[in-house]
């Protein structure tokens, strides 16, 4: 349970803390909604560095969140959680969750050569809405710790729907 | 780290920077424009408070194209170089109550949350500000943080920037 005194409508507690400050909230849910549309990057990757930036965190309220347009199975959750990638052959996935991995400590290390590596995968419009979207889950990860918002399970098709709804 | 681009410029003719790499998925700098200038323009927590934090993440977050941008707004409601010279740690010592819990706050944040604040913070941040104006500088420094983060993996970080004073975003 939060500390905060809310009492803002949503459909889910981050967005009942976030709703104190509605007109943000609004803007927020557009902003991180429209990387989960699909169109920028496919929402696995999204998925799978997601998965894994919640698991660095130990923010069990991210990792709750359940998409179900994602495609990721239970088995590939529970090896995101451990922090073990044998599973996740694809070589895109493994550079993504390279990148994830260093993200939200280490985000100054990640090397020149690790980002080639992505550049043969992706175009540019995907490679900006990846490190973007990475890095308002590390911000998402963090706010929620802050205010203590809990981790209640959420099965939903994607994490955030512009314009109504945010996980 | 890398101070050279990691992503060609989106916009012909134009150098690689943040809003033209941005500029590869448009969605994103006009959705986020529209948000950073609400948060600017007609938040409730004053302009001066909200740049101090800015200030303190572009520290810990080593940004170095935030460290050496201010918004004219923070400005214009009498921030000095001296002050922005005094955020780093000791800030305690330099900054009012007020300040001091709004950077707390922050440091909270961009550090390791495993857990919420302490009860003296709790205690202190309610005492200073209402909960909305709390949630307005923790998405705030969310959102320093997160773009922070964007331009340095993305290598655009400057090798050589003088102090430069910008117009606060949304004006």
């Amino acid at each position: 349970m939060n500390w905060l005194n809310t009492d803002a409508a949503g459909s889910s507690e981050f967005e009942r803390v976030l709703g104190l400050r509605p007109e943000l909230l609004e803007r927020y849910r557009r902003f991180y909604g429209a990387l989960w549309e699909g169109d920028l990057l496919p929402l696995r990757l999204l998925e799978l560095a997601r998965l894994r930036i919640a698991a660095i965190h130990d923010c069990a309220a991210e990792f709750a969140i359940e998409p179900s347009r994602s495609g990721v199975s239970q088995e590939e959750r529970d090896a995101l959680r451990r922090g073990e990638f044998t599973v996740f052959e694809d070589p895109l996935e493994q550079c993504v969750l390279r990148l994830a991995e260093q993200l939200p400590h280490a985000h100054h290390f990640i090397e020149d050569s690790e980002f080639d590596a992505i550049k043969e995968h992706l175009e540019p419009k995907a490679i900006v809405a990846l490190m973007t979207c990475m890095a308002l889950v590390d911000t998402n990860c963090r706010l929620r710790l802050t205010f203590g918002v809990a981790d209640a399970p959420s099965r939903t098709e994607q994490p955030s729907v512009p314009p109504n709804q945010l996980f | 780290m890398s101070t050279q681009p990691r992503l060609p410029s989106a916009v012909p003719d134009q150098a690689p920077e943040f809003a033209t790499v941005l500029a590869h998925a448009p969605v994103i700098p006009e959705t986020f424009f529209d948000l950073y200038g609400e948060f600017w323009q007609r938040g409730i927590v004053d302009q001066r408070t909200k740049e101090i934090c800015r200030m303190r993440n572009a520290r810990v977050t080593d940004c170095g194209f935030c460290k050496r941008v201010r918004f004219g707004g923070a400005r214009a409601a009498g921030l000095t170089e001296e002050e922005v010279a005094t955020i780093e740690d000791g800030y305690a010592q330099r900054f009012g109550a007020r300040e001091t819990a709004a950077l707390q706050l922050t440091d909270h944040i961009i550090g390791m949350p495993r857990d919420i604040p302490s009860e003296d913070l709790r205690r202190e941040l309610q005492e200073h500000f209402s909960d909305p104006e709390i949630v307005e500088i923790a998405l705030g420094v969310g959102l320093f943080m997160a773009l922070a983060k964007v331009l340095i993996t993305l290598g655009l970080e400057p090798q050589d920037m003088p102090v430069t004073v910008l117009p606060t975003p949304g004006s």
